[in-house]
């Protein structure tokens, strides 16, 4: 093709409801496949396509919907950001720590009539104060492995953390372990045989140190 | 105080993973649940808006997405995938809404009437091309607006979007290719 | 069949005077409630849920209290004084006879 396509041409008007008009006028093609064309980011080529200047003139229609769209997106973000945080305060005024208790773990008592009880949910929460109490560690999923409603039958816990580039992981994973023992014992009669513990991420630490200096 | 957020302080979680954040919320770690409701509440909300046409509802039905999302984050098993999670969760909320709001109308019904084609160019001309857009949008007929949307804000795949609505995959084919071209004969109004 | 016994204020008061409770939850289930009701519904139950529930059984009172208590003290601690101080009320009160006596740490922290 050696016609150029005039920036200011109109795109063919066609009939939404006649895809023999459309394909006509895009020769041979439909809106709905150059969509798909251009989500594939035009690979692989399609001649029929790339040298047809009533596609181009789609294409280009269909490239500045996007840009639109886009743009569109990004206003409606902003608007939405710029609310005040009320709504977000009574989401989490309606949610409920219940959802998430898991088992109950045993405390003793003499009394035969006493059940006291924490829960997996309240000792999960604690483990992962515990770590983010410490300096560059983040501590993700915690698990309680074994039978923790049967006093005196030894568990085990497992714990994600990220642990910050500048840090040395094996002291900071045994600093953890030794906190983490501490408040299990704090809380619980639970006897504990292992805490594991794996880092999982350390990509993300340059970034949410960056963007952490921002927010100071 | 009732209504009012604590102050806000810069805490690592702001900037943690979305994995991070959703591993957290499951294990009942309530700032990291707050942390993704300030991460994804804002386009679930933009998201909302559009299916439903109007923001009257969109205040209740992002509350009760998130609070589904709390329920059941236990039943989330890559928390790196949490956002398209919360965007189904929010799709089907808000096409519940449109069915309990007008029972009586199909929801694969087709024949709603398009959109006056040629609107006066005098007015396309005082908006932004952004504003256009969402007045485009928003006189789409319902069906292929809810296609539309579901493809490109909550980025479903033509078959997730035909499972949402209930729809053949060719009908959900059919509908976002009159919306794409109703808004592309529309955009060329606004030159 | 057990019986939900009227709300009782003088146990909510009582458990929240215990040193190392930080937060006093109801202590029935409302998880059911969430799932099945609206957001205003329970946002306007919640003020009027039972916190510590006193149940009437064949055998005796049940009561449970769900509390959040503060990091610096032992579980074990606030939950047994929090146990001992109900014990105590009812003895008080009637002293009926008890079946069981439940105290469930929900948070700490």
């Amino acid at each position: 093709m050696t016609e150029l396509t005039p920036a200011d041409r109109r795109f063919v008007e066609f009939d939404v409801d006649d895809t023999d008009r459309e394909q006509a006028g895009l020769n041979g093609h439909t809106i709905e496949q150059l969509s798909d064309y251009l989500d594939r980011g035009r690979v692989p080529a399609d001649p029929s396509i790339d040298d047809s200047p009533d596609c181009e003139i789609a294409l280009r229609g269909l490239e500045r919907l996007r840009r639109v769209q886009l743009s569109l997106l990004d206003r409606d973000l902003k608007r939405e950001s710029l609310r005040d945080d009320n709504w977000v305060a009574s989401i989490l005024d309606n949610i409920t720590l219940e959802a998430h208790a898991g088992r109950d773990i045993p405390l003793i008592h003499p009394s035969p009539t006493a059940r006291l009880v924490v829960t997996e949910g309240a000792v999960r929460g604690i483990l992962r104060e515990t770590g983010d109490k410490l300096q560059n560690v983040l501590v993700g999923r915690c698990a309680l492995f074994g039978d923790v409603g049967v006093p005196g039958v030894p568990i085990t816990i497992s714990v994600d953390v990220t642990v910050f580039p500048e840090e040395n992981i094996p002291l900071v994973a045994d600093r953890l372990r030794q906190a983490m023992y501490a408040v299990v014992a704090q809380h619980t009669n639970l006897v504990v045989t292992a805490i594991d513990i794996t880092v999982t991420d350390l990509s993300i630490a340059p970034q949410a140190s960056a963007q952490g200096q921002e927010h100071t | 105080m009732p209504g009012t957020v604590r102050e806000q302080v810069a805490s690592p979680l702001d900037t943690a993973s979305d994995q991070m954040l959703a591993d957290r919320a499951a294990d009942g770690d309530l700032r990291a649940f707050a942390v993704l409701v300030r991460r994804y509440g804002p386009l679930m909300r933009v998201y909302a808006t559009r299916v439903l046409g109007s923001n009257d509802e969109t205040d209740d039905v992002v509350q009760e997405s998130f609070i589904t999302a709390w329920l059941q984050l236990g039943t989330l098993d890559d928390g790196s995938a949490v956002k398209s999670w919360l965007m189904r969760i929010v799709s089907r909320k808000s096409i519940d809404r449109l069915r309990a709001r007008r029972p009586h109308v199909n929801i694969d019904d087709t024949d709603a009437p398009a959109p006056d084609s040629h609107a006066p160019h005098a007015l396309a001309e005082a908006e932004s091309q952004t504003e256009a857009l969402a007045r485009v949008l928003a006189a789409l007929p319902e069906d292929q607006r809810r296609c539309w949307t579901l493809r490109e804000l909550a980025e479903y795949s033509y078959g997730d979007i035909a499972a949402e609505l209930n729809l053949p995959v060719s009908t959900v084919r059919g509908l976002l290719a009159r919306a794409r071209k109703t808004l592309l004969r529309e955009m060329e109004e606004w030159r | 069949m057990s019986a939900i016994l009227p709300p009782t204020d003088e146990l909510d008061v009582l458990v929240r005077q215990v040193a190392g409770v930080d937060v006093l939850y109801p202590a029935g289930s409302i998880v059911a409630t969430v799932l099945t009701a609206t957001i205003e519904a329970v946002a306007h139950r919640l003020p009027l849920a039972p916190k510590v529930v006193m149940e009437q059984r064949a055998d005796g009172v049940k009561v449970t209290a769900k509390i959040g208590i503060s990091a610096a003290w032992h579980s074990g601690d606030v939950s047994r004084r929090v146990h001992d101080a109900i014990a105590a009320q009812l003895r008080q009160s009637g002293n009926p006879p008890v079946a069981q006596i439940e105290v469930i740490v929900a948070r700490i922290g």
